[in-house]
């Protein structure tokens, strides 16, 4: 099914929820938002361009290593409970804060990036799934 | 982090301010070989020739760190040392090792005979494909032994224990290709790992009765009225399969599948030894056990002789070995079964007797393969004249455990004489012990004796497939190092005999003084001499009549095949559970999904009917509904009319779409109640999943909806009516218990100063339950690889069915 508005449309979304889905990321810890929801919001652009071109297409487009991805998640989820394990207990979080020229001071915090392994995840395992089944068709036809 | 006098237990509940740095050691004696494993594979494949190289480093940083950690705990007197890291201190949870005279005893024992086993490895396996697998592995399982020697809360020793298992299992299978690899790794993983679950048990009922799960605490205060008969008996077992005693013994001589460097490493130096770990390690809880003074000395006895006759009528070298080995340990766990200050010191001693000596011949073992093309001994002999140097290793390492002075093994053998004399053994039974101990003496000399002559001295019934010769050096070198320790351990047991031999025999017989030891070979004209010059000369006399030995074996041998064994019992066992899991496994799992759909749905619905009948189901239990705007009323409508459009459907398509429908229903419900994270969530998975849905479908078999039966459809209605209710019901049971007071409140006023979120949902997700949030990415994760897994990895395109 090739529908001429969804093809004209679907790239423009794309650009807007990925930049959506970056700022709900950034500002999940005081506004509605958050890595899941972040993550989500990614792949669902993404995954519009599979609906709106062939699956060829969105393969083109979006040729990265989902996989590893993922994988990496998980691994910066480990890396940031064990982090948390050289401050009293796995996972504990802490918070830190920069001063930075011309932006002034900013606030880390390692549930942050906690946060951004759930992001990674998400979006690494619904591309990986997406892009495994439609692989699979392709080598059948 | 400080470190505590194990004892001392209250002062380290609540200790302040932990820094990582004394902590270092244990971590990287413990996890720095995971870590490795993890690396050396991908270095080992890309560079092949230097694979063991990269792979020497982890026994190396173990070597040094347990090094590190023995002067830690010389410098505190050789006080035992509790190291702890809080993993979940609100949960109480936390990672504690233990450190005194016998773990470090054992790390010793597992790091060193690490570098000797890589070092071989390099000559041995260099033309191998699966260098990286190899290493990971063997590097992994080291990093297990040594959880397992370090570990204080028993639940640990547990995991670190089975992980050795799992590492044994993959390495004896390493030539999976091979029918009796997989036969060797599967017997052993089964047979390893019921006593693993034994020793689950006995944890399990251990820290039951005494609230008490770790050993140093539970060590420290040994609580006889906790060590049950059944408590003692399943710590019996998991050592017994551990160790390959007999009966359980049958695993050991399969897992000789497994390359010779893991025969050496793990079939004869350290795993096998884990039992022996276990035992020495509860001595002072078990000891006291009435039984033990039976049932140990006579499990070990029962190995001992057991494996020794064994061995004399293998023909495969390794396969001698490993009846060796069985029989080596079963000479440990009697030392340890006939208990008190001589026998604990000789066991100890002989673990490292045995390790360096068998481990040599091992080594030798895999150069006569290595070179000659079999490790068959009717088609070996005569090598001594082409292999002069392997024969000296060989001559040397067999004649240390066959007790012959001055190899370090004669002290050990005339140690366990001596114990055998001393009136430990119990009541009546007493007088036997000596006349066994010389019994299982004289033939472990005879096996070793015929291992040399059949190889070395007598001349073969066939030809080698090659012309055999010494080895290069650098093949040599690991063995020879070996030998030579067994031989230093006899010369000058001084050198370990107070640093490492009495700390570790103090710690097993929960004395806080380590004994003065004065070891020597010479002990003047005593009755144990008098046995060691029995036990050589009637070695000796029996090899030489060996050929009659031979044939009253063989007479016996005939005979003992007529009855059951246990051989014959494991594979029975095996057979029948396969007869009888598999027409269960055929009727659970038949591939039809909507069967699948069937138990999954009905499950949950048992179990909430179970928790309604639970509930006082009170009158106002019902929300009250007088409140309700039209707007939400609609939706919910909406919502049921679309949830029956899904069922009711007969074709895929139009039944999803249904679906997605009260998806995005829900999303609005979820606007009108101000929860516009919550709609957009909902919003991104149901488009999400109808996509997904609609791709799944297509791998579906196009099946026409068939005229179903007026039973099914009563049965597939009521398991959806009764589902579907019992969530309405307990949602409206949800929402009527906002009087109980909930954590909602300490998490709105928290949430900002605690966990620097305006955000409560997001800081309960990545903060307050940031655990549940870790399972839930990884089931993700898993979840993602099973589909790849399913759909790159399964067969050819045209077996799609």
């Amino acid at each position: 099914m090739q529908s001429l508005i969804l093809q004209t449309i679907a790239p423009i979304v794309l650009h807007l929820t990925l930049i959506f889905s970056v700022f709900l990321l950034l500002y999940g810890h005081n506004q509605p938002g958050g890595g899941f929801i972040a993550g989500l919001m990614a792949g669902v652009g993404m995954l519009l361009q599979w609906v709106a071109f062939d699956s060829a297409e969105g393969w083109r487009r979006f040729r990265w290593p989902w996989d590893k991805i993922f994988a990496g998640g998980l691994g910066l989820a480990t890396l940031v409970g064990l982090f948390g394990l050289l401050k009293g207990a796995y996972l504990k979080s802490s918070i830190y804060e920069f001063e930075l020229p011309f932006v002034g001071s900013v606030e880390v915090l390692t549930a942050f990036l906690f946060d951004v392994s759930v992001y990674l995840v998400v979006v690494g395992v619904l591309m990986s799934i997406l892009t495994n089944l439609c692989d699979r068709r392709q080598a059948y036809r | 982090m400080r470190r505590f006098p194990a004892g001392s237990f209250t002062q380290h509940l609540n200790q302040p301010d932990i820094g990582p740095s004394d902590l270092a050691a244990i971590l990287t004696a413990v996890f720095f070989p995971f870590l490795a494993a993890l690396a050396v594979p991908y270095f080992a494949e890309r560079y092949r020739r230097s694979a063991a190289w990269f792979a020497m480093t982890a026994p190396l940083v173990s070597l040094a760190a347990v090094g590190r950690l023995y002067g830690d705990w010389a410098a505190g007197g050789g006080k035992a040392l509790l190291y702890t890291l809080p993993w979940a201190p609100s949960a109480n949870v936390e990672v504690s090792f233990l450190v005194d005279g016998l773990s470090l005893l054992w790390g010793f024992l597992v790091a060193g005979m690490g570098v000797f086993t890589v070092l071989y490895s390099n000559w041995y396996l260099y033309e191998e494909s699966a260098l990286g697998r190899y290493y990971g592995f063997l590097i992994a399982f080291m990093g297990s032994m040594l959880g397992v020697v370090f570990a204080d809360h028993l639940i640990a020793l547990f995991v670190f224990w089975e992980l050795t298992s799992i590492t044994s299992y993959f390495l004896i299978g390493f030539w999976w290709e091979r029918k009796e690899s997989v036969y060797g790794a599967q017997k052993a993983i089964l047979i390893t790992g019921g006593g693993g679950l034994a020793l689950l048990g006995a944890f399990l009922l251990l820290g039951g009765a005494t609230g008490e799960w770790r050993l140093s605490a539970l060590l420290a205060r040994p609580d006889p009225a906790a060590v049950t008969p059944a408590v003692f008996f399943l710590v019996l077992i998991g050592a017994a399969t551990k160790s390959a005693q007999w009966p359980f013994h049958i695993w050991l001589p399969n897992a000789m599948e497994a390359p010779t460097p893991i025969s050496a490493f793990l079939h004869s130096a350290t795993m096998v030894k884990a039992g022996i770990y276990l035992l020495s390690r509860f001595y002072p809880l078990l000891g006291g056990h009435p039984a033990w003074g039976y049932a140990v000395p006579a499990l070990g006895m029962a190995s001992m002789i057991a494996g020794g006759i064994l061995s004399l009528r293998a023909t495969d070298l390794k396969a001698i070995l490993a009846y060796g080995t069985i029989s080596q340990l079963g000479l440990i766990v009697t030392f340890l079964g006939f208990g008190g200050e001589a026998a604990v010191v000789g066991g100890t001693l002989h673990l490292y007797n045995h390790a360096v000596a068998k481990a040599a011949l091992f080594m030798v073992a895999g150069i006569i393969h290595h070179e000659s093309g079999t490790r068959d001994v009717r088609s070996l002999g005569k090598l001594r004249k082409p292999m002069p140097c392997t024969h000296a290793i060989a001559v040397v390492a067999a004649i240390s455990l066959i007790g012959i002075p001055p190899m370090g093994g004669f002290i050990t053998k005339e140690m366990l004489y001596e114990s055998s004399l001393l009136p430990g053994g119990p009541g009546p039974w007493g007088a036997f012990w000596p006349w066994l101990t010389l019994a299982a003496g004289i033939v472990t000399a005879l096996y070793h004796l015929r291992f040399l002559g059949a190889t070395f001295w007598e001349r073969g019934e066939e030809e080698p497939p090659k012309h055999p010769h010494d080895p290069p050096l650098g093949m040599l070198a690991a063995p020879a190092v070996l030998a030579f320790l067994a031989l230093v351990l006899g010369l000058a047991p001084g050198l370990i005999q107070n640093a490492l031999i009495a700390p570790a025999a103090a710690a097993t017989l929960g004395r806080a003084q380590a004994p003065v030891l004065n070891l020597a070979l010479w002990h003047g004209l005593n009755v144990p001499l008098l046995m060691s010059a029995v036990t050589i000369a009637a070695g000796i006399l029996l090899y030489a009549g060996f050929g009659r030995v031979a044939l009253v074996l063989e007479g016996g041998a005939a005979l003992w095949r007529r009855g059951p064994g246990p051989d014959k019992a494991y594979d029975g066992l095996i057979r029948w559970a396969q007869d009888r899991t598999w027409p269960l496994l055929t009727a659970l799992q038949d591939g039809n999904l909507r069967r699948y759909l069937r138990w999954t749905m009905a499950a949950p619905v048992l179990l909430l009917l179970y928790a309604a009948a639970q509930l006082d189901w009170r009158p106002g239990i019902w929300p009250d509904m007088r409140g309700v705007a039209f707007l939400p009323a609609a939706v919910c409508a909406l919502i049921i009319a679309a949830s029956f459009a899904t069922a009711l459907f007969p074709r895929r398509i139009p039944a999803i779409l249904a679906l997605g429908t009260t998806g995005y229903a829900i999303s609005a419900l979820y606007l009108m109640l101000k929860a516009p994270d919550l709609a957009l969530t909902q919003i991104m998975i149901e488009s999400a999943s109808v996509v997904l849905f609609l791709l799944v479908f297509w791998y579906l078999p196009e099946l026409e909806p068939v005229a179903s039966t007026v039973g099914r459809r009563v049965r597939d209605w009521t398991i959806a009516l009764s589902l579907g209710g019992a969530a309405t019901a307990g949602m409206a049971l949800a929402m009527n218990s906002h009087e109980v007071r909930t954590v909602a409140d300490y998490f709105m006023r928290t949430s900002k100063p605690i966990a620097g979120f305006k955000n409560v949902v997001n800081a309960i997700i990545v903060d307050y339950r940031g655990y549940d949030t870790l399972g839930e990415i990884t089931v993700l994760v898993i979840a993602g690889v099973a589909i790849y897994a399913m759909t790159r990895l399964t067969g050819e395109p045209n077996c799609n069915h």
